[in-house]
């Protein structure tokens, strides 16, 4: 019988054609109940960005500014309007409220109070599961008809009916708290005026990070694929967390930022799952930004690594490939990251389709030195004698952090 | 530059996107004011101060040195996608003084240098509505603006359309415009050259000078602009459509693309425009290859059932005349392997349902219904492969098996199986021609009106063999045989032999009712379209003389207003005056759903958002809630109408809705009945009008969802079958679902309609998953005859041909719409709808009305001669690649397969060989192939 495995949803309740080898016995002792059909449970429904599908809008196609495009969306718009005034009309009419609000005081009934939690153990049948709390035994119970089958999948935390224990709701698993804590709610202070020269830089990180996400169009218009990653490279202390800083103070998108040696962790899988984690996070707050920085702490090329704890890092940055060209497409997730030793990463990250872009932070020439001395010195009084040429014209190398360190360090005198 | 992409009117990006670009934007320029320039950039800017300064030099020599530097340095300047060119950056705080400058200048060359100059800078600095650049542009020189760059000259063309709106409200009516259009002359030849193929067509049209593209045209863009005009005629508003469907004929028939535009011209409906390219076109066709054009463009008007008198060659009449379709559909069957017959327990496949399915076959529940069942899936599944194992085999005289009527489908079933074989289809049938059961014989007749409907031979047997039973005295049924028949052979043909024959029945009003139905729809099949007033008159003349008794009794009266509808199927033009005289004309409900039904079968196809909108609020009516409702339906309507941008015809719209409504005002039990029956016209009316394009089918799905969570239930039972005509021979999962969920709905009715319907989105298409499908259905409907008689018809339409045929009423690009199929899907789901228990108890054979859509879903390629040429293939999704740059693959996953092959709903081909060049517009039935001359082998390069 297994020809209908693949199975569509429905909402439940929702009497469905079709009848799965479970359903033959139910059929032959009473008639004419109709077969529930198998709705795909065992696994949740994948969070697809965007709407449900049933509620999905058509798309439109040519995505150049043009009249075709004005006019399928003002198409679009006028069946949204008559939707809306049908809707509006008929609900005064017939107002659903009352009646749901009926229904779902009786839900609550059923549900009964208190609610017990629990885990979902394993699903046997359309109706039916095991499932186990926190204490004591695991029990094989019922799972009511109301429960979304979509968002029951086995290992997700459910609601226990307090006498006999049967499903009676789904908990929303949050994000994993450590990837949470990984999106930049508050925006950093520095922004693009706050970085002496690097104007290149700016250009290209703008180009490649915020323009896809505001103007696709204008990538499609040309008839290529927006840059999806850009690694940002050069000595220490020349600004690549800073424009980073800068990117995240000026964008909309979410920007979730991790350090590489967070991506290390003490079990064994954990890290590959964090990386999973994130980019679901960023795939489900799309559109974002993801900026790793010090990649090189998981992103050193493959070798025969001896120990268990080598070979779960190489794991990670595996996991991490997968994640920025692998086999599902990203959405809009702009992935930045920023390591001082391009030259160790595996050569696996840093291929186009990846990482298109690697910009290079080079020591700062003169011109900039100065600039940077100006940003540093402007809060501060400086003496008559105090010559910033003289500071800018050694022959040095000097980072942008040394500079900075110069400037504290004469202020501490 | 990122101002100017939000200066542009075109930018549609979302508004997000564009406050996050302003940020930017308004960021930058204090970066520079709170920082020092770097040493070029000051040396720049200097350099730029100095040239402001020059040109408000009082010596001309001075001031014309400056400008052309100046000229030069903006020039030359290289922008990026994210910022300013330097030298516009610098200029602008030299915008406002060089203005007032401006002002006090003496005319000549220097002025209109800098005007030019003037027309850049308002490019960013000026504020979004004021149109500076434009009228800067005016001032200067009239070279031409490409110099300035792409982006100028889009930003110009922006300006250009609107500054047109403007002075067309201000003057309202086409003078002093030279000026913009000398303009618009210089900027299109740069966009067509420059890839902005859309640009330019956008311009024009805006401007209202559509017509010039077919001057611009040109063998290395037509392509591409008439893709975009094709594309765009389906959502611009009703005149507008005409005149872009006329330039993109246009185009094609001066670049000798004769086919496309045949098929521009099919759609327009102009017969004089078709007989126009037929005659002349193929000559200069840019194959240069007479007569395979010339057979294609014969093809084409037979798969539309077009047929155009003044050819004389025989081999191209009978391309036209559809009389050798059938060998390439066998032909077809052969290389598919499919040839075996089929027997309906095939169909059924009841050893894979369990153990109640097989009990029930057996049961004998009601075994007539079960044989009428098996008569229908077999001549379904067989169609048109001339031998199956039920009727055909000589022991079981299947025919004698049936009873009354059911005798009569199945002697009709021949001709299904006969489908477009005329010769061996009239043999077979002629041995029940002179039978002695009366039913038999009106089989027979009928049959023979299958077998040719939609093809066109000289010898007309047809109409030879059935016009003398159309008067039999005898029995009523062999005179509705013979009156079906006619319809059925002569669809879409607009003979007159035919309405001499039956506009006497039509006409007497002693006439039985369901004869006289039958006849007024065979007129209304054969004159589709015609608007023919003599018809017109008499079926008006007919509906008043039945009293309303008996339109509500007998549901079979209801043909009539749907015959007088089809007459206007695709007729766009004047059709309002037509609707109002029938209101009056026709008073109560009759004329109210008569209306309704011209309106529907005038627009079907349009895609007409206001129609949709007018529907929709019909639907949503509650008899119980009536009066309150009826106000505030008013007012709502005109209010949103006022949103909707796009209306033509709203005035009459708004102002004929209310009529209608207040017309209703009595009410009681009656009404309701009458509201029922607008409304299954309105429901399905929406399907009707939305079908021919994505975006309109996509939502009218959303619409159905809505009206099936809203609607009463009467308009519940409508819905599935609606969707069903949505998405005919096209099952989407989406729909698929929904109505797999309402076969097993409360309302039997509704379950029974959502039967059909799967079996309508998969007609012809063997769905793997709507078979298993139904199969659990059948098991489930066991007990109930009517249930399972649904089920078993809706097995039949599914594998319809054995999968060979699709059932769409449209082509595959879903371009035009074929008025045959289209008048006999609708009738037979509007009588699905009005009067199901009609149709599966007494008049099933109406279902064979199915056959009128029915069309072989192949690619058949053949060389000039109409010899089988087999080639590679890519057969795969369709792709929408209209405006896209560089060039786009038009199919996506494909496979590779050697013609024929069959194409599914939503699928296209495209040729896998350099070989041969397809003379058709698209790959789609019969197409003929010419070697390509310019084709190299691979060995010999």
């Amino acid at each position: 019988m297994g020809q209908n495995q693949s199975g569509f949803s429905g909402p439940p309740g929702f009497n469905q054609g079709g009848g799965g080898g479970g359903d033959k016995k139910g059929q032959e002792k009473k008639k004419y109940e109709p077969p529930t059909g198998p709705t795909r449970i065992g696994h949740k429904k994948r969070k697809s960005s965007g709407p449900e599908a049933a509620t999905r809008l058509p798309p439109i196609t040519p995505s150049a500014r043009c009249r075709l495009r004005m006019l399928k969306l003002e198409r679009v718009k006028d069946y949204l309007l008559i939707e809306e005034e049908f809707i509006t009309k008929q609900e005064k009419i017939r107002p659903r409220e009352e009646k749901h609000e009926e229904e779902r005081s009786k839900v609550d009934d059923i549900r009964g109070t208190p609610v017990g939690v629990g885990t979902l153990e394993e699903i046997v049948d359309d109706n039916h599961a095991i499932v186990s709390s926190a204490v004591g035994p695991e029990y094989y119970v019922n799972m009511c008809s109301f429960v979304d089958r979509d968002q029951i999948e086995p290992g997700c935390t459910v609601l226990l009916h307090n006498k006999v224990l049967s499903v009676v709701g789904v908990l929303a698993d949050d994000v994993d708290p450590m990837v949470s804590v990984m999106k930049v709610d508050k925006a950093p202070l520095e922004s693009y005026a706050d970085i002496g020269g690097l104007e290149k830089q700016i250009q290209e990180i703008k180009e490649a990070v915020e323009l896809p996400l505001t103007h696709p169009e204008l990538y499609e218009d040309i008839g290529i694929s927006p840059p999806k990653g850009v690694i940002l490279y050069g000595e220490p202390g020349t600004g690549k967390t800073l424009l980073a800083r800068a990117v995240a103070n000026s964008t909309s998108a979410t920007f979730l930022r991790v350090v590489g040696s967070e991506l290390i962790q003490k079990y064994l899988g954990d890290g590959p799952k964090l990386v999973r984690e994130l980019f679901r996070a960023a795939e489900e707050m799309a559109p974002s930004i993801v900026f790793i920085d010090e990649i090189d702490a998981i992103g050193t090329k493959r070798y025969e690594a001896t120990s268990g704890g080598e070979r779960e890092i190489q794991r990670t940055m595996l996991e991490l490939l997968n994640q920025l060209d692998g086999f599902d497409s990203r959405g809009d997730i702009k992935v930045l990251l920023a390591t001082n030793r391009i030259e160790t990463l595996d050569p696996a990250l840093l291929r186009p389709g990846r990482i298109d872009r690697k910009i290079e932070f080079p020591f700062p020439d003169e011109k900039t030195k100065r600039k940077i001395f100006q940003i540093h010195a402007a809060k501060m009084t400086l003496a008559d004698d105090v010559n910033l040429e003289e500071l800018v014209m050694t022959k040095d190398n000097l980072s942008g952090a040394d500079i900075k360190a110069i400037c504290t360090e004469a202020g501490r005198l | 530059m990122v101002q100017n992409q939000n200066n542009t009117n075109h930018s549609l990006s979302n508004s997000r996107g564009d406050k996050k670009m302003e940020n930017n934007v308004t960021k930058e320029p204090n970066t520079n004011e709170t920082e020092e320039l770097s040493e070029e950039d000051r040396q720049m800017k200097e350099e730029f101060d100095l040239l402001a300064e020059r040109v408000q030099d009082p010596d001309l020599a001075v001031q014309k040195l400056a400008l052309e530097t100046l000229k030069s340095e903006i020039r030359s300047s290289t922008s990026s996608m994210t910022s300013l060119p330097k030298p516009l950056k610098f200029m602008s705080e030299h915008y406002e003084p060089l203005k007032t400058f401006f002002q006090t200048m003496v005319d000549g060359e220097n002025k209109r240098a800098l005007a030019d100059i003037l027309s850049v800078l308002s490019m960013t600095m000026a504020p979004e509505d004021s149109l500076d650049c434009l009228h800067y542009k005016l001032l200067g020189t009239q070279e031409n603006p490409e110099s300035w760059g792409h982006e100028y000259v889009r930003h110009l063309a922006g300006e250009i359309s609107q500054e047109y709106e403007k002075r067309i409200l201000a003057e309202g009516q086409d003078s002093g415009m030279e000026d913009i259009m000398s303009m618009v002359k210089q900027i299109v030849p740069f966009l067509l050259s420059s890839n902005a193929e859309p640009e330019a067509c956008d311009l024009l049209y805006e401007v209202d000078h559509l017509k010039s593209l077919v001057d611009y045209a040109e063998e290395a863009n037509f392509e591409r602009i008439c893709l975009y005009l094709l594309s765009s005629a389906d959502y611009v508003p009703e005149p507008d459509v005409f005149d872009i469907l006329q330039v993109a004929c246009s185009i094609y028939r001066k670049l000798g693309r004769s086919t496309q535009a045949m098929r521009v011209a099919i759609r327009l409906g102009d017969m004089e425009l078709m007989s126009n390219i037929y005659q002349s076109d193929p000559e200069k066709d840019a194959l240069g290859n007479v007569v395979a054009v010339r057979t294609q463009l014969a093809l084409d008007l037979a798969s539309r059932n077009i047929f155009l008198e003044e050819e004389t060659n025989e081999d191209l009449k009978n391309w036209m005349g559809n009389t050798r379709l059938y060998e390439f559909y066998l032909s077809l069957a052969k290389d598919l392997d499919v040839m075996e017959p089929k027997t309906p327990e095939d169909i059924y496949k009841s050893h894979l349902t369990d153990g109640i399915g097989r009990l029930g076959l057996n049961s004998n529940l009601d075994s007539a219904r079960q044989n009428l069942a098996a008569t229908f899936v077999n001549a379904f599944a067989n169609l048109g492969f001339g031998k199956d194992k039920l009727l055909m085999d000589e022991e079981s005289r299947w025919v004698f098996r049936n009873k009354d009527h059911g005798m009569m489908s199945a002697t009709a079933s021949y001709g299904a199986l006969m489908l477009w074989d005329i010769d061996s289809g009239l043999a077979e049938l002629d041995k029940y021609m002179y039978a002695s059961e009366e039913y038999v014989q009106a089989g027979a007749l009928l049959g023979i009106g299958i077998v040719s409907s939609g093809i066109r031979s000289e010898v007309d047997p047809a109409l030879a063999l059935l016009s003398e039973h159309v008067e039999n005295p005898r029995s009523s049924s062999i005179r509705i045989g013979a009156i079906l028949g006619l319809g059925f052979a002569y669809a879409g043909t607009c003979r007159m032999e035919i309405q001499e024959l039956l506009i006497p029945i039509v006409a007497d009003a002693s006439a039985p009712l369901d004869t006289l139905c039958f006849a007024a729809l065979s007129l209304g099949l054969v004159f589709q379209g015609s608007a023919d007033e003599e018809l017109v008159s008499t079926l008006i003349q007919a509906l008043l003389d039945r009293d309303l008794a008996s339109w509500e009794n007998e549901s079979m009266i209801r043909l009539l207003p749907l015959s007088l509808a089809m007459l206007y199927t695709g007729r766009r033009n004047g059709t309002d005056a037509v609707i109002e005289a029938i209101q009056a004309q026709i008073p109560g409900a009759p004329g109210r759903v008569a209306a309704r039904l011209v309106s529907i079968f005038s627009s079907a196809g349009s895609g007409d958002v206001l129609k949709v909108q007018e529907y929709l609020n019909m639907c949503g009516l509650h008899p119980s809630h009536l009066e309150g409702a009826d106000e505030e339906a008013t007012t709502t309507e005109e209010m949103s109408s006022g949103n909707i941008a796009s209306s033509t015809n709203h005035e009459d719209h708004t102002s004929s809705s209310p009529e209608t409504q207040s017309e209703r005002l009595p009410k009681d039990k009656k009404d309701e009945k009458e509201l029922v029956d607008e409304q299954t016209a309105a429901c399905l009316g929406i399907a009707a009008i939305a079908m021919r394009e994505d975006i309109g089918t996509e939502m009218a799905f959303r619409l159905y969802g809505h009206l099936l969570q809203y609607g009463d239930a009467a308009v519940r039972r409508i819905v599935p079958l609606s969707l069903g005509l949505l998405s005919v021979s096209y099952p989407r999962l989406q729909v698929m679902d929904l109505l797999s969920k309402l076969t097993h709905d409360n309302d039997r009715e509704v379950a029974y309609a959502a039967i059909m319907a799967l079996g309508f989105i998969g007609a012809g298409t063997n769905h793997a998953r709507i078979a298993s499908l139904l199969r659990q259905l059948s098991a489930f409907y066991v007990k109930d005859s009517s249930g399972l008689f649904a089920v078993r018809i809706a097995q039949g339409i599914l594998h319809m041909g054995k999968g060979l045929i699709t059932l769409s009423p449209m082509d595959n690009e879903r371009f035009s719409i074929y008025p045959n199929a289209f008048c006999g899907l609708f009738t037979i789901i509007y009588l699905c709808c009005v009067s199901q228990h009609t149709l599966l108890n007494k008049h099933h054979y109406l279902l064979y009305l199915l056959l009128l859509a029915a069309r072989p879903r192949m690619l058949y390629t053949v060389d000039e001669e109409m010899k089988p040429l087999l080639v590679p293939v890519r057969v795969g999704q369709a792709v929408d690649i209209v405006g896209q740059a560089g060039r786009p693959k038009s199919i996506t996953g494909f496979q590779t397969h050697t013609t024929p092959v069959l194409i599914a709903g939503g699928e296209r081909a495209e040729l896998a060989t350099e070989e041969y060049i397809p003379v058709a517009p698209s790959l789609e039935g019969l197409v003929v192939l010419v070697k390509n001359p310019h084709y190299v082998k691979m060995e010999d390069m």
